[in-house]
């Protein structure tokens, strides 16, 4: 008898995230449980400081909860070790960040190769990498600029790039379409769209931007670090 | 084309400006020994001592001057270097992988040019017998610094188990 795939990528199990101060504790995120089904589209919605990133940090385990657990593509981040954690954040999961994260002296096909740096590949089979990827959000003839020559949307297509070259199966992106016009979100989205529905990648996005909610396959409403409301296809409250 | 941005780099150039002038002073004590003494046309020791002496207190103050010139650059630059450790960390780089790119990204180089000129300098003049030892121990103990620097950093972001995603990491 063989098992069935696990169709579950991202599982929040009453995760809470304190941070304490001087003379509070304060929690930005709450008792969150929710879990997305591999290949999903989930975008994850609310106010500026409602715990979006916090949350996305916590999926990439770039963060960790203080209480409950979170399990991307059936790990548990909190128990990895060392190794273990770096593999994780290489192989596991692409993340896009909100501030892009691009170092300033290296090329957009510099910064895009940094995922796979470790990753025992050919450089013929890293560079054919390299260029689909940057190919894939319109960057193709700036592989060679510096991140301070790129406009604001061109720095979000290169953190794109960067997200997706190490085709990870969970990508998590922290305002993709931010800082895009429309014409360009919407091609960032058909991108995420195209690594979901294609190449079976579960996405995970953090957005304040309404046009994508029509989108997505499911969507999951954070407010002051509690979840509000869970709608849609291939998400659902964990325990519902 | 845009310049690329290398914090340490320009801290490299700092300590090399500095190691230089350590250098400079040398020289010109080398230069002034010699030539006053001929145009004074008398062998004078007293001359020649106060001109060594005062050629090693202008070295020692170069010296230090670069330390807290280059020590405060190093601060001042230090969370654009952590962020992009921070970067390296978040997309699953081991250590020491993040901590080589760090060393090439921020080349030391000028500091072996220098290092290089000393000895240089030194191999000309050997009879002079200027001291080059303490330029060169000077480029290198900056070098070491960059590079222990370098290390600390890169060693303080990984023993972190979250990430601070410091603002600082923004391109451009």
């Amino acid at each position: 008898m063989t098992t069935p795939p696990d169709e579950t990528a991202i599982v929040f199990d009453a995760v809470t995230r304190a941070y304490s101060t001087k003379t509070e504790s304060v929690k930005a995120l709450d008792a969150v449980s929710f879990k997305v089904e591999r290949g999903g589209i989930v975008a994850v919605v609310g106010p500026s400081g409602s715990g979006k990133t916090t949350l996305l940090n916590m999926a990439a385990a770039l963060d960790f909860p203080t209480q409950g657990t979170v399990k991307v593509a059936g790990v548990v981040t909190s128990a990895l070790g060392k190794e273990d954690l770096q593999k994780f954040r290489n192989e596991t999961v692409g993340v896009v960040f909100q501030q892009f994260f691009l170092i300033g002296h290296l090329t957009v096909f510099q910064n895009v190769m940094i995922p796979l740096i470790p990753r025992h590949l050919s450089s013929n089979e890293k560079t054919k990498r390299i260029l689909e990827s940057i190919a894939k959000v319109g960057l193709a003839d700036k592989a060679g600029r510096l991140p301070s020559e790129l406009s604001g949307g061109e720095l979000q297509r290169a953190a794109i790039a960067r997200g997706m070259v190490g085709d990870a199966p969970v990508i998590l992106a922290d305002e993709p379409t931010g800082n895009l016009d429309h014409k360009r979100g919407t091609e960032v989205m058909d991108t995420l769209m195209e690594e979901s529905r294609e190449r079976s990648k579960t996405v995970l996005i953090a957005t304040h931007d309404l046009r994508l909610l029509d989108r997505v396959d499911g969507i999951v409403y954070l407010e002051d670090g509690e979840i509000t409301k869970v709608e849609g296809r291939r998400v659902q409250r964990n325990g519902a | 084309m845009a310049r690329r941005h290398r914090p340490l780099r320009a801290v490299s150039l700092v300590f090399a400006g500095f190691v230089t002038l350590v250098l400079l002073s040398q020289l010109s004590a080398h230069f002034f020994a010699e030539a006053i003494p001929k145009h004074l046309l008398v062998k004078n020791a007293a001359v020649i001592a106060s001109i060594e002496q005062t050629s090693t207190e202008l070295a020692f103050a170069a010296a230090a001057l670069g330390l807290v010139f280059a020590g405060a650059v190093l601060l001042i630059t230090r969370q654009k270097v952590a962020a992009d450790v921070d970067t390296y960390r978040a997309t699953g780089l081991p250590l020491s992988s993040a901590y080589l790119r760090l060393l090439r990204s921020h080349s030391v180089a000028p500091l072996a040019w220098v290092a290089g000129a000393a000895a240089l300098t030194a191999l000309v003049d050997i009879d002079f017998g200027l001291d080059a030892l303490f330029p060169i121990g000077l480029a290198v103990s900056f070098a070491a610094l960059l590079v222990i620097w370098l290390a600390f950093l890169s060693s303080l972001s990984f023993s972190q188990k979250g990430f601070e995603g410091r603002s600082g990491g923004r391109a451009g």
